[in-house]
């Protein structure tokens, strides 16, 4: 640890302005009218951000799928507590902050939809009113005869589950401080971004500007995990840079903010799901009611998050068939975002869930009906019904060896004895698969515009000899330098296997991070 | 990485088995050196090699890109266009684990402590052992947490209940246990190092592992929970509707 990082909040510009933001306390309301005047007065207070500079400047953010998304700054009306209606500029954080509580906001309140089952009811408030439903996406899938496993089943089980709503939270909120250069008519913002060539596109579309004048520059970050993707922060700063003429802005988001209405919310779920089996344990079907629940916008592309369950539908077992229906729906809560996962671990606990639950019903160990189900070693590649191809595995192994691990038998003998002491001890079992470097085909049938590609990387020598990595994505403690180290590999370094490709010692070697200008092919994680 | 280092070696050996008249099935890299390998005293530096095509375009061999430099794009093999039903092979790599815990539920506070928590997994060649036990506890401890304690709550009326860390409960060092891990290796032979993803099957495992095991705990009274966080308040909420 050498405290020689440059975090957002260290990095400053000549100039720099400190935005604060003025957040709805409404789920759901009409905006009347705001009064700026005595904010745009008080001394060191030089720009005021408002709907109406939205209307002029910006487009509603980019989601997926299309056109269920919102300006970053609140146009009209509001949708979820904690949306920004106003943003400040000024020359502290302290006097913007002041300035905010000067502006007049009068609202007409509106009736919320306050969850997913809201939103569905009958004669439920729109978010979106002139999409005339707050479904944002609602198909399903059936692969093989899903009817005729559950007519052939021994045993059915069902169950209903809630997954309330978690996310991120990295030690360091979302920050970034933007300059629009009004010369040039560059935009450069300065981040602790994970996804810099997304957030650059996307900024391209929201504010008008050609997307080769968006320049990312992405700071060391105080963790990730999906929480630092939202696009508010940034194009209220960079909005406010502009009507600041030029001066740079800073936004660092505060905790509260993060918590309220950060991206740091994910997977606000509801099913209904059911397992067909055979007396002895043989899975035969699995089925799947998804009730997802949005937010106020879909630009977390959170279709990617109910659909990458298709990944891995039937998780490590033989289920020959499988039917996903799956609602998603727009709330008065706030936007939803990607997390760590990005979708499939509620899918895995309601999948885990039932196998345990059938286990019981038809009194097999948990460790047994789960063994009796999976995929074999010589199965691979094997396909699942809801079509990806797992290359390899050998899950029997797996099981074995974590079983002896543990000493099963002897926790089961432990959980007995406390049982009869009357203590409520419990075991669980569960066994995952885990689908790795995507290629985003199957997000095409939810409708994700983009077919994204694995990372790519780009290696140069320079005229001395000094060797240069740079990889699309930013350093978030993912291991690029295992494959692109700081320092040359020695070739007797096996670990750096990759690396090892390239000579050692190197006179110098670099890798560097992404920056639009040297590299242009990279997914958006 | 590796797709891009090979390109430009193929790229530097042309370049020298023209300098060397010779062909670049001739040329190794080896040492930092691209040489001949019938005689390896014979080479040149990949700094001799970057300075000849930046610098001497009358020495290169004619048509080739003088730009010293590779990208490389890497995808598996054998990409599908989606069916109707969304069937394509859309992930390349399949990592699986086994998770194994014990739990004991207080049944004054309805709290969890998890008292032995194991892990096996298989996500192929690890290229970096220490990397990937990291990421797996790092993984298990936001898994324990969407289990047991965080959740974003919101009033019927929409308005959220959550605005700090006073309400949002982040699992601590003494929430979360560290894993007894155990490997199995089975190598991808679609990823050119063997290696599959790891990053996220902790998370993918954890929260379904601890409700198996609170369920588990619960079964003997004829009790359940299916919804996460199974929560201090929301598990002795069920311990006690049952009393009264």
């Amino acid at each position: 640890m050498t405290g020689n990082a440059e975090f957002i909040d260290n990095f400053a510009l000549p100039g720099m302005l400190h935005a604060a933001i003025l957040r709805s306390t409404h789920p759901h309301a009409r905006i009347v009218r705001i009064d700026a005047a005595a904010a745009l007065a008080l001394p060191g207070v030089h720009a005021v951000l408002t709907g109406d500079d939205m209307k002029k400047w910006a487009n509603p953010v980019v989601t997926a799928p299309e056109g269920w998304g919102l300006h970053s700054l609140a146009v009209d009306k509001v949708r979820y507590v904690g949306e920004p209606v106003a943003a400040v500029a000024a020359d502290s954080r302290y006097i913007a902050e002041d300035a905010l509580e000067l502006i007049n906001v009068e609202y007409e309140l509106l009736p919320p939809v306050p969850n997913a089952p809201a939103a569905i009811a009958a004669g439920a408030a729109l978010l979106f009113e002139e999409r005339g439903t707050n479904v944002i996406l609602q198909r399903d899938y059936r692969w093989g005869d899903i009817d005729a496993a559950f007519a052939q089943a021994d045993r059915v089980v069902a169950d209903s589950f809630r997954w309330n709503r978690v996310g991120a939270n990295p030690m360091e909120t979302f920050g970034c401080v933007c300059r629009w250069d009004l010369v040039d008519n560059v935009l450069t913002c300065h981040g602790a971004y994970q996804t810099p060539r997304f957030i650059a596109l996307g900024r391209a579309f929201a504010l008008n500007l050609p997307t080769n004048k968006v320049k990312v520059v992405s700071h060391p970050q105080g963790g990730g995990f999906g929480g630092k993707g939202g696009p508010r922060g940034t194009d209220i700063a960079a909005l406010l840079s502009r009507k600041a003429d030029g001066r740079p802005v800073k936004y660092i988001e505060d905790r509260i903010e993060y918590l309220l209405a950060g991206a740091g919310q994910s997977w606000d779920r509801y099913y209904e799901a059911s397992l067909a089996l055979k007396e002895d344990g043989t899975v035969l079907g699995f089925k799947v009611k998804l009730l997802d629940d949005q937010g106020a916008s879909a630009e977390g592309y959170g279709t990617i998050s109910v659909a990458k369950p298709l990944a891995a539908f039937t998780g490590a077992y033989r289920i020959g068939t499988a039917y996903y229906d799956l609602t998603v729906v727009a709330s008065n809560r706030a936007p939803t975002y990607p997390y760590r996962g990005y979708g499939p671990p509620p899918h895995n606990l309601v999948l885990e869930s039932l196998m345990d639950i059938a286990a019981r019903k038809l009194n097999l160990d948990p460790a047994e009906i789960r063994r009796r189900n999976y995929i074999q070693p010589e199965q691979f590649p094997y396909t699942l019904p809801s079509g990806n191809e797992y290359d390899s595995g050998n899950y029997p192994a797996v099981l074995d060896k974590v079983l002896a691990m543990a000493d099963y038998a002897g926790l089961r003998e432990q959980q007995a004895q406390a049982r009869a002491a009357g203590r409520l001890v419990g075991i669980g079992v569960a066994s995952v698969v885990e689908p790795g470097v995507f290629d985003w085909n199957a997000y095409a049938t939810v409708g994700v515009p983009g077919v994204g590609v694995p990372e790519g990387v780009k290696v140069a020598v320079d005229i001395v000899g000094n060797v240069t990595v740079v990889v699309g994505f930013n350093w978030q403690g993912q291991g690029q330098y295992t494959v692109a180290p700081p320092t040359p590999p020695r070739r007797t370094s096996a670990r750096a296997a990759a690396a090892s490709a390239l000579p050692s010692p190197a006179p110098c070697w670099a890798p560097a991070n992404y920056s639009p200008k040297n590299f242009p092919a990279s997914s958006p994680t | 990485m590796l797709g891009a280092c090979q390109l430009l070696t193929e790229k530097f050996s042309r370049v020298v088995a023209h300098l060397m008249q010779t062909t670049p099935d001739q040329i190794e890299l080896m040492d930092g050196r691209l040489r001949l390998k019938a005689n390896s005293a014979v080479g040149m530096t990949l700094a001799e090699v970057a300075g000849t095509m930046l610098a001497r375009s009358d020495l290169l061999p004619p048509g080739i890109d003088m730009n010293p430099e590779a990208a490389f794009v890497w995808s598996g093999p054998n990409r599908n266009i989606p069916d109707d039903q969304g069937r394509c092979r859309s992930y390349l790599t399949a990592a699986e684990a086994t998770h194994v815990v014990m739990v004991e539920i207080d049944r004054e506070t309805g709290r969890t402590a998890i008292l032995k928590y194991c892990v096996v997994d298989d996500c192929g060649t690890r290229l970096n052992p220490a990397m990937v036990a990291g990421q797996l506890q790092g993984g298990l401890a936001q898994g324990v947490g969407a289990a047991l304690f965080e959740e974003y709550r919101y009033s019927d009326d929409g308005q959220p209940l959550v605005t700090t860390f006073m309400d949002y409960l982040i699992p601590t060092i003494h929430e979360v246990p560290i894993a007894e891990k155990g490997e199995v290796v089975t190598p991808s032979p679609v990823t050119p190092l063997g290696a599959k993803g790891c990053g996220e099957g902790a998370i993918h495992t954890t929260p379904a592992v601890l409700l198996n095991a609170i369920n588990d705990a619960l079964a003997p009274l004829n009790l359940a929970i299916h919804e996460t966080p199974a929560s201090p308040h929301r598990i002795w909420k069920l311990l006690h509707a049952r009393n009264t």
